[in-house]
């Protein structure tokens, strides 16, 4: 009897799984929530919403929808007013008076003034807050000695609300682009009564208070935020009842969970790209963020610039988007496409031939007596798609042996800071969308320079042209700064720009996803078919 | 007994010490520390951040000051994540996880003894090959394969059970399952050999000649003189179980403790590497005085060797 039994159960249960694998999906639905809800994942947890701590793309993507600095960015990336109406430069360009909104208020109702801004802005130069983003603001008139300890007078730093409406800045030299460094996040206002009344725990859900268009309803810690119109923002309410943050590590968990329905729009996986490519719901764009390989021109034989022109011209970078999948832009140039000033006639060409030349001037014929060298990239699946291809072509078209080499990022990093390898791996994401933000990164006294290269004339380029407003000046001197990087001195050799790719619900109108992969909500609303 | 437990404690605060010193020890001889990154700090900012997190000191009086709040219950600040302690992070992940591996706990044993004890009861049968067969792919079977698979099967092609997310009980069943595979596995094959050994020694021929049906052989008197490796077993896998998977949590996107015991280490987050290292020490301290425990419970023979 039991005997019998059992093996019923086993062959009911074979069944029933077999059934079970050959039913369709259920076509998802748009949610039919009243308010109209908006589900998205963030692909860790905020490490801080803090703004003047932040510095981490994930916790941007937050505060970007809770707060509003003086400036934010229009569709092209162009600084325009937000919290400040407008804003006046002074002759010489180095005093900057922003005009704050009347009807700009908190989410508890009080008005957004200049001294929360004032406030802010001190509180994160302040070294005891230890703020990483505190060199946002070092052009401003006594910020970096008092960041740095030299002053402890908060009121030498030239930052001042002259009334409640009206914020001074001054600066120790003309910078043009102040404005976009304005929307910057570290920069927003901040209320001084909340941050001293809670002390750390100012930003949980019940403390804080925001001025943008949402405001933080609840944090249920490493797994959702959820987020309410702010009835009191100045701007059109927004339409979405309620948005909900999924912190989902797995970007193929949250393409499970997109397609059962329990999201709105998810990032999508490389491995997913090409099954969504030409669907409806599939978005792509390019990010400013630059992938490139730079030399160490203190070691041999990268101190020829020769050698290092000849390893560029050896690249085919076509070949990175047939291997990626994701659609990246081959980049010779530094400054990518979408940002000012970008001109892609700039770099060296992919030319085999008179690669081999210039390694044969250098005293390496055919690659012969060239000494072994060793290409070092930190630990990642795309990391070493890109490395074995570059090896592949070295040796195909310069007839040399790289070595390759791997290291987790922390260890990687460490090596970068304290001695680094002839040929290493980078990136370089913007923080603000002008050229300065990517091209000061090579100037000699800059920590980001892990090639140790210097050129004065570049470095006298970089300055004259942050200080220009005259934009045709601009443009030229970005162009010549980028030839000498690129293509005289060959300090680096930029390889692709990186894209960004979702896929995002067909009833869903008005997000905005810009090149910075700032998701703005505001303006979202789900029309149901 | 009490005297036992009190003993056993005791044992257990110098094991606590030399965990957290080799761990103190071991993470700040890897390279790379918590505050490198891409984008480098202007080394103006270094220093305040160092200074705000007592890094600018010699790390012995680091130690020190760690050992110090240690003793106080303070785990410290986390460096990854700014305003929290690692107090609050373990105060809101270990639930999570805790809830889960009890879940995966209950699952293993009930169908791991279930199965070992079929399979025992009727050796070389197709029943036992079947078991053992499912037991030897349980354990060979990684959870983000089995994880993935459930999510397929049960989330994108019936809408049975979620795929991800922890706002119920219906969300803890798949990750549950999947985490509950490779112990289920280990305690059929454990459950299978322990009793087959039992059910050939003298007790057991005595009861089945004293005319007991074999049903009750099998379940009271041999079931509970094989279980024995089953509960040495069971120590630390609740301790493992319960502060959680870093895979299972991945896949599932559940907000457990098990995703930092990787994540912490990756971020150099040293607090929390600590702390969690230190709760899943204390753990197995526990579980292991529990297990011992349990032994005097079921086996007189232990019983006599304690006294």
């Amino acid at each position: 009897m039991n005997r019998i039994v059992i093996r019923w159960a086993v062959i009911a249960g074979l069944v029933l799984g077999l059934a079970v694998l050959f039913i369709r999906p259920a076509v998802n639905a748009p949610p039919t929530s009243d308010p109209p809800a908006f589900r998205m994942t963030l692909s860790n947890e905020p490490p801080t919403l803090d703004w003047n701590l932040a510095t981490d793309s994930v916790s941007f993507t937050v505060l970007i929808n809770l707060m509003e600095g003086l400036t934010e960015y229009d569709e092209q990336l162009r600084p325009r007013p937000a919290a400040a109406r407008s804003w006046d430069v002074s002759r010489d360009g180095r005093v900057y008076l922003f005009h704050l909104r009347e009807d700009a208020r908190w989410s508890d109702g009080k008005p957004v003034t200049a001294g929360e801004f004032e406030y802010s802005w001190k509180r994160l130069l302040n070294p005891k807050t230890a703020a990483e983003y505190a060199y946002f603001l070092y052009d401003i008139e006594g910020a970096e000695d008092y960041n740095t300890g030299k002053v402890s007078d908060p009121d030498s730093v030239g930052v001042r609300a002259l009334d409640d409406r009206t914020l001074e800045v001054r600066l120790r030299k003309p910078i043009v682009f102040f404005p976009s460094i304005a929307t910057f996040m570290v920069t927003f206002p901040m209320r001084r009564d909340i941050v001293e009344k809670f002390g750390e725990r100012w930003t949980e859900p019940e403390n804080i208070v925001t001025n943008g268009p949402f405001m933080l309803d609840e944090w249920r810690h490493e797994y959702k935020l959820t987020l309410r119109p702010n009835p009191y923002y100045f701007g059109p309410l927004p339409a979405l009842g309620k948005v909900t943050m999924f912190v989902v590590n797995e970007s193929t968990t949250a393409l499970t969970l997109y397609e059962t329905g329990d999201l709105e729009m998810a990032n999508l996986p490389p491995e997913a790209i090409a099954a969504y490519r030409g669907n409806p719901d599939y978005f792509t764009a390019p990010l400013l963020r630059g992938y490139y390989y730079g030399f160490n021109v203190l070691k041999p034989p990268f101190t020829d610039p020769r050698v290092r022109r000849a390893f560029s011209m050896a690249i085919d970078r076509r070949e990175f988007p047939a291997i990626l999948k994701r659609g990246e832009i081959p980049s010779s140039f530094w400054i990518p496409p979408g940002m000012p000033y970008h001109n892609s006639a700039i770099g060296l060409p992919f030319d085999p031939g008179a690669a081999r030349k210039l390694l044969a001037e250098a005293g390496y014929p055919g690659g012969h007596g060239f000494p072994t060298v060793t290409a070092v990239f930190n630990t990642g699946p795309e990391n070493s798609l890109i490395a074995e291809n570059l090896q592949a072509q070295w040796k195909r078209n310069l007839g040399l042996e790289v070595l390759l080499d791997n290291q987790e990022w922390k260890v990687y990093l460490n090596r970068l800071l304290t001695d680094p390898p002839p040929l290493f791996r980078l990136g370089w994401g913007a923080d603000y969308p002008d050229p300065d933000n990517f091209m000061n990164l090579f100037t000699s006294t800059s920590g980001n320079n892990r090639g140790r290269w210097k050129n004065d004339r570049y470095d006298r380029l970089i300055r004259s042209a942050a200080a220009d407003p005259d934009p045709a000046r601009r443009q030229a001197g970005y162009d010549e700064a980028q030839r000498i990087l690129l293509e005289t001195d060959a300090a680096i050799m930029p390889l692709f720009v990186a894209t960004q790719n979702w896929v995002v619900k067909p009833y869903v109108r008005g997000l905005q996803i810009n090149a910075l992969e700032l998701l703005t909500l505001k303006a979202v609303r789900l029309e149901k078919p | 007994m009490i005297r036992f437990i009190i003993r056993r404690l005791a044992w257990g605060i110098p094991v606590l010490w030399l965990v957290a010193t080799a761990t103190f020890v071991l993470m700040h001889l890897v390279p790379g520390g918590p505050f490198d990154q891409e984008k480098p700090l202007p080394p103006e900012i270094k220093a305040n951040v160092d200074a705000k997190y007592h890094l600018d000191q010699p790390v012995l009086t680091q130690y020190l000051y760690y050992l110090e709040d240690l003793l106080r219950g303070d785990f410290g600040p986390s460096y990854k994540y700014i305003g929290r302690s690692v107090n609050d992070i373990i105060r809101d992940t270990f639930p999570v996880s805790m809830q889960l591996g009890l879940w995966a706990v209950l699952i293993s044993v009930i169908v791991g003894v279930g199965a070992g004890t079929l399979a025992a009861a009727r050796p070389r049968s197709w029943l036992d090959h079947a078991g053992m067969l499912l037991a030897m792919a349980g354990i060979s079977f990684p959870s983000f394969v089995l994880g993935t698979f459930l999510i397929m099967i049960f989330s994108y092609r019936v809408h049975l059970f979620p795929a991800a997310l922890w706002e119920g009980w219906r969300y803890g069943v798949l990750p549950a399952v999947t985490l509950a595979l490779l112990p289920t596995a280990y305690i059929a094959r454990l459950t299978r050999s322990s009793m087959l050994e039992v059910l050939h020694q003298d007790f057991i021929r005595t009861a089945r000649a004293k005319g007991l049906s074999e049903r009750q052989a099998l379940l009271k008197h041999a079931l509970k003189n094989s279980i024995t490796p089953v509960v040495s077993f069971l120590g630390p896998l609740t301790a493992t179980l319960v502060t959680g998977s870093f895979v299972v949590e991945f896949i599932f996107s559940i907000p457990g403790m098990g995703r930092h015991f990787i994540t912490a280490v990756t971020n150099r987050d040293y607090p929390l590497i600590m702390g969690v290292t230190l709760v899943y020490a204390v753990l197995i301290v526990a579980a292991n005085i529990v297990v011992d425990l349990v032994y005097n419970w079921i086996d007189p023979r232990m019983r006599i060797k304690n006294n």
